[in-house]
């Protein structure tokens, strides 16, 4: 009994130290090791901090790139989806009105063309990226905005975007944040 | 276990890629699959594939959001959770395993009139008596807890204004209710988010499936296998049942399905499949 006692209290204590401090502080260690990655891999623009890479940004204005709706506006320190179900009809009247929004802000465009990314929230509400779709669809609205051309315009669209996880897995996507700093520099 | 696993994740990646035809019904096309609550690095199918495995594996991260999935994708993950058995996870997933095959070495023993043996060890009535105990107490504590949650919901007025825990209507708010003590009690720890869970009755209620889901199927199988290690060892004869055979695979497969999904099959019919056959 009191062997057994001795032996659990000497593994409690083993196992804190090792998991309670040593965990944490080789992981800090290995942080200072590689500074950009540990510090959330930040985006930089003109000199200054822009974002971090895979926290998406909110952009409405018609002359960047648009990003995906979010649940929680783009609250970085309030993540999440809005958890509506595919049949809710609350939900479909929020789909309905992200639909008509798109495309007064696009007039160029038919209705079946908008990809689905664009009117459905992602599930951490800061999404980083959209799908090169999402992306082509908006060049027309974005070269009458700032007199560049559609062709400049798809070329940095191709340029930023990223092929599949390993080349299986996840989609095609855009780093919106990366892809609107491009288009600034344009000019 | 690989097969039953393939057997739940082909429908919900189907569902999935499929997308939703609401929102394929206002003329958006849907050839990225339902994206709600899903991130463009995942996408709709590497999302679908991850909610499968966490709930085989009671392992419970997400990466996308298992409430706004489609109705039947989401029924296999309530399956994964349910059964407890393809994989499974730290602590319970063999174990679960293990109860069903001494199940399913009883019922095949009686079918064809063969002594139940498993190891050279003979399989009685209070090894039976047990694995049946740990087979029924995670339905119980699912339907129960589930049945219990409908009917306070129910019976209270205006549950809108006062309890608020749904985040959707009908049947999807039924499946929020079913997924939360599925996944308690299979010790997941996944939900369908949108079930405003923190008060005391869903943090008691779950509270105690846990604990009872958790630590029975743990000490059943453990009494099992210790009284198997004090009987005698019987060599194997021409009446001795034989499990690695094809045969004793399906019908191991078989007792999974019926002893394990059967059960939860009204639960499911109420919640998911209804909101699929609504929805079309």
């Amino acid at each position: 009994m009191f062997k057994n006692l001795k032996i659990s209290l000497i593994l409690t204590t083993l196992t804190i130290i090792m998991f309670g401090l040593g965990y944490p502080f080789f992981f800090i260690a290995a942080g200072l090791l590689i500074p950009e990655k540990s510090t959330g891999s930040p985006v930089y623009a003109e000199g200054r901090i822009a974002g971090f890479e895979n926290i998406g940004q909110n952009f409405t204005d018609d002359k960047y790139f648009n990003g995906r709706p979010s649940a929680v506006n783009y609250d970085a320190s309030a993540t999440g989806g809005s958890n509506k179900g595919p049949s809710n009809p609350e939900y479909l009247t929020e789909v309905q009105a992200r639909i008509d929004t798109f495309l007064i802000h696009n007039p160029d465009i038919s209705k079946s063309d908008i990809p689905s990314d664009l009117i459905t929230a992602s599930g951490s509400g800061i999404d980083p990226d959209i799908t090169p779709d999402a992306a082509y669809i908006q060049v027309k609205r974005i070269s009458k905005n700032r007199s560049v051309s559609e062709e400049e315009l798809r070329q940095i669209i191709k340029k930023n975007t990223d092929g599949k996880y390993l080349g299986i897995f996840g989609e095609e996507r855009i780093n919106l944040l990366k892809l609107n700093i491009e288009l600034d520099k344009i000019h | 276990m690989i097969l039953g696993f393939i057997l739940l994740a082909l429908p919900a990646l189907h569902f999935e890629m499929q997308g939703n035809p609401e929102i394929d019904k206002m003329g958006i096309s849907q050839t990225q699959g339902n994206m709600e609550g899903k991130e463009i690095r995942f996408g709709a199918a590497s999302s679908a594939i991850w909610g499968v495995e966490t709930t085989c594996t009671s392992n419970g991260s997400v990466n996308s959001m298992h409430d706004s999935f489609m109705p039947i994708s989401g029924m296999m993950l309530m399956l994964g959770m349910q059964l407890n058995a393809f994989f499974g996870g730290v602590g319970v997933g063999f174990i679960n395993m293990f109860v069903f095959i001494i199940l399913a070495i009883f019922i095949s023993g009686l079918m064809a009139g063969r002594t139940p043996e498993l190891f050279g060890k003979k399989i009685e009535g209070f090894e039976i008596r047990t694995a049946l105990l740990v087979g029924i107490i995670h339905p119980i504590l699912i339907l129960g807890g589930t049945a219990l949650a409908a009917y306070i919901w129910t019976e209270t007025p205006d549950p809108n204004q006062t309890l608020k825990w749904l985040n959707n209507p009908s049947y999807h708010g039924f499946s929020e209710m079913f997924y939360e003590f599925t996944s308690a009690a299979a010790n997941n720890g996944s939900g369908f988010e949108g079930l405003g869970d923190n008060t005391s009755f869903w943090n008691f209620g779950t509270g105690i499936s846990m604990l009872l889901g958790r630590f029975i199927p743990i000490i059943g199988p453990i009494a099992i296998a210790g009284s198997l290690a004090i009987k005698k060892f019987t060599p194997e004869s021409a009446g001795s049942l034989k499990t690695d055979s094809v045969i004793f695979g399906i019908v191991l497969f078989m007792t999974i399905l019926i002893l394990g999904a059967l059960l939860f099959f009204p639960g499911l019919v109420s919640g998911p499949v209804a909101e699929y056959f609504s929805m079309n």
